[in-house]
């Protein structure tokens, strides 16, 4: 075992984040290096965890009031307050809810911070429930953008979508078995890498996966007997999760954590491979993982899937250090396209879409000649 | 000041660098007295990225003034744009110490309103009141005289990068030419165009710059939406020079002389020169129907994106006097009925509200629309300019920053 500390580090951002750390944590065990930051002091509360207060100076502890400039610049105050619990770390999966203050407002200013120090950066975000009004939607889709503009890549959970199917669970167990489902994406990372296997991740091939794929979907199904391994695909293939922008963008990537017990066949894994294969394009680069895990996993196949689409423009910031050059890898003349007049600015995206390419390279539109 | 002094306004704009002079008239009237531009240099986007060209741009400007003019500007409010503008919403409350909301507690509420929490490197430009809140009462029209105990308001902020603010202060102090203040330029097109009955019936105003394009939306006769995408005309030229492999002047020449915004049945029969740009180079031609492809691929796209942000916040359906385009990009060929058909409400190009006197002789006024409402948002509040400070007052809902 590696007495190193993990080159990956679980962050939860605001409120909401620090509960969902706290719920990763038990559920996972120990093995995770977390930490969780916060403008309410009192999320800190049980000293379980590592826990960062924000904007002491400018709030007091008291949190935004659901304002995200307040947590904005509670992190422009002192941007390097993350920066003690950084040593060592390569990869930063960040936890979130949008909607209210601190995660709306601090995560894209982190993950700002953390691209300046050269650390990849992984973001799960739920989205609120339909019920929770107009408002409180718009305030979270308007801290989608900052985010995806400064993550390598960011995984937009809505609450609804998460916990589909559980109307009939108490309020309780309902977001029990939301934070369920999206502990098994964010744990991906660690399972593939420290629990045993058959085939695995070294952390510098994860880090190559994940620099600069902007925005994924997520996706997780288990099941159990004879035919799971199908089974799992049916599921799969019905996942609300799944369905978002399904038509906007070619599957570029699958990272795919197939976690059993010892009974794992070969088989199973063959059957998983070639069917989400078969599903999202053979063209797509598959990197897959298994975990070997009895005591979690007995008699179970889990598949976990993270789906890293192609962009229309792939010209999202690479990470220092890294060498990406996608956008000439893939499609030539849209990175050609972007090197002259507005090479110099920033980009302005919209939507995964670099604005400052034309727009009929974009739509590939045949012009008459 | 005095309230009859004239006053100046400044733009340092992607395309071009102007300055307006404005000579209140006293009753709510204004005439513009002069104004000039030069071509920019050193502005991308909105922004500046060469503060000495810039400086250039505006000392040439001013130049141009004193020969032209006789007018010497040594202090000008200065119009900003670009997409570092940004926008928020804060929330407000007062304790009601009579259980019943009074003039003194809306005062007080309108005071606190400006106590933003911005981050040090954000300016506020613009800070518009939104709606009450009366305990758990939400969008209260008028408090006035309601019984409860927390009064509440929600208020949208216009704020832009200080630095990037700073830089177009520092080209214009460069100049010689002092920033009394700065305003937004999404806010002064409306301040331009529309009359308090558009902006009660509902009117979306979008201003396409050079390199960027700011729009506001109005209901209720107040601001509800302020937005900018760093998307403009520029963006528009370069695509043509991309498609095409000319140069940025042919490319430009194309865009104001040929091009449309629509696709038309016969354009593919057409075929326009393209005399060499260099000699020793053989003539070319283009298809009609490919130039206007580029054209209309890009401000479909870019009408599309502010459809869909207002219709993520409700109020597309809010726009019953229309839509209103203003900036340079609103005088292209057939942009209107596109609009038309992004939007699906009535689009126009915005007129100068009667008001101002001076641009009559000008060609698109609409295209000094942000220059023409800086002007008359900045108009000073003296007595014999009342009532032209009631009608701002009353177009901003005394919303202007402190």
């Amino acid at each position: 075992m590696n007495s190193q500390p993990s080159p990956i580090l679980l962050l939860g951002v605001g409120g909401a984040g620090t509960a969902m750390v706290r719920g990763i944590l038990r559920s996972y065990g120990p093995g995770i290096r977390a930490l969780a930051i916060d403008t309410d002091a009192q999320s800190g509360g049980t000293g379980d965890m590592l826990f960062l207060l924000l904007g002491g100076n400018r709030l007091a502890g008291r949190g935004t009031g659901g304002q995200p400039a307040s947590a904005r610049a509670a992190f422009q105050d002192t941007p390097s307050v993350l920066d003690s619990a950084l040593e060592g770390v390569r990869t930063v999966v960040i936890v979130t809810a949008l909607g209210g203050g601190t995660g709306g407002g601090a995560t894209g200013e982190i993950l700002k911070h953390l691209h300046t120090l050269g650390i990849a950066t992984l973001v799960f975000a739920t989205m609120p429930f339909s019920f929770e009004g107009a408002e409180r939607s718009r305030t979270a889709r308007a801290s989608i953008g900052s985010i995806e503009q400064h993550a390598d890549v960011s995984v937009f959970l809505p609450l609804d979508e998460l916990v589909a199917g559980a109307n009939t669970d108490n309020m309780r167990d309902a977001l029990a078995r939301g934070i369920d489902t999206m502990s098994l994406g964010v744990t991906l990372l660690w399972r593939v890498l420290e629990k045993p296997g058959y085939i695995r991740f070294d952390p510098e091939r994860l880090r190559t996966i994940l620099s600069g794929c902007g925005r994924a979907q997520f996706a997780t199904a288990t099941a159990m007997g004879p035919n799971r391994a199908e089974d799992i695909l049916a599921s799969l293939s019905e996942s609300p999760l799944l369905k978002q922008d399904a038509n906007s963008a070619h599957v570029r990537t699958l990272l795919v954590g197939v976690l059993a017990g010892d009974d794992l066949l070969l088989s199973e894994v063959g059957t998983v491979a070639s069917g989400l294969s078969a599903a999202f394009g053979l063209g797509a680069t598959l990197e897959l993982g298994t975990v070997n895990d009895e005591a979690t996993f007995s008699g179970r196949l889990t598949v976990v899937v993270l789906i890293f689409n192609e962009s229309a423009t792939a010209t999202k910031k690479t990470m220092p250090g890294t060498v990406r050059h996608v956008a000439r890898d893939r499609a030539g003349e849209r990175a050609l396209a972007r090197t002259d007049r507005f090479r110099h600015s920033d980009a302005t995206m919209w939507n995964d879409e670099d604005l400052d390419i034309p727009t009929f390279i974009r739509r590939q539109l045949t012009l008459d000649r | 000041m005095n309230p009859s002094d004239p006053i100046a306004a400044l733009e340092i704009g992607t395309t071009r660098t102007v300055i307006a002079i404005g000579e209140p008239l006293g009753d709510g009237r204004m005439r513009i007295a002069a104004y000039d531009s030069i071509p920019s240099s050193g502005v991308r986007k909105s922004q500046i990225v060469d503060v000495a060209q810039a400086r250039y741009s505006v000392a040439s400007v001013q130049k141009k003034l004193v020969t032209q003019f006789d007018y010497a500007v040594s202090q000008a409010y200065l119009v900003v744009s670009g997409p570092q503008i940004r926008t928020d919403q804060f929330s407000v409350q007062v304790q009601l110490p009579r259980a019943t909301v009074t003039d003194e507690d809306i005062e007080e509420i309108g005071e606190r309103m400006y106590d933003v929490a911005l981050p040090q490197d954000r300016q506020a430009l613009e800070i518009a009141r939104l709606s009450y809140g009366l305990d758990d009462l939400d969008n209260v029209t008028s408090p006035k005289g309601m019984s409860g105990h927390l009064l509440k308001l929600r208020t949208l902020c216009i704020h832009g990068s200080a630095q990037r603010i700073a830089d177009a202060k520092n080209a214009a102090d460069a100049a010689k030419l002092e920033i009394l203040d700065v305003c937004y330029a999404g806010t002064s097109a409306a301040a331009a165009v529309l009359t308090p009955q558009q902006k009660r019936d509902g009117a979306l105003v979008i201003d396409l710059g050079g390199g960027s394009t700011n729009f506001t939306a109005w209901a209720d006769g107040r601001l509800l939406y302020a937005d900018v995408i760093g998307v403009g005309g520029d963006h528009v030229t370069e695509d043509i020079r991309y498609a095409f492999s000319i140069s940025l002047a042919q490319a430009e020449n194309l865009k104001n002389t040929s091009a449309s915004a629509m696709i038309g049945p016969d354009d593919a029969s057409v075929r326009i020169p393209l005399p060499a740009s260099t000699p020793g180079f053989n003539d070319a031609s283009i298809s009609l129907r490919a130039l206007n492809t580029v054209v209309n691929a890009r401000l479909s796209e870019l009408f599309t994106i502010i459809r869909t942000k207002l219709d993520e916040v409700n109020l597309l359906h809010r726009l019953n006097a229309g839509v209103f385009l203003t900036g340079g990009g609103s005088s292209m060929k057939n942009v209107l009925p596109l609009a038309a058909n992004v939007f699906g409400r009535a689009v126009s190009i915005g007129q100068i509200v009667p008001e101002i006197e001076g641009l009559e002789n000008e060609a698109n006024p609409a295209a000094l629309a942000t220059i023409v409402g800086t002007l008359i948002q900045t108009v000073p509040a003296e007595s014999e300019n009342k009532s032209f400070m009631d009608a701002v007052r009353s177009f901003f809902g005394g919303n202007k920053k402190k």
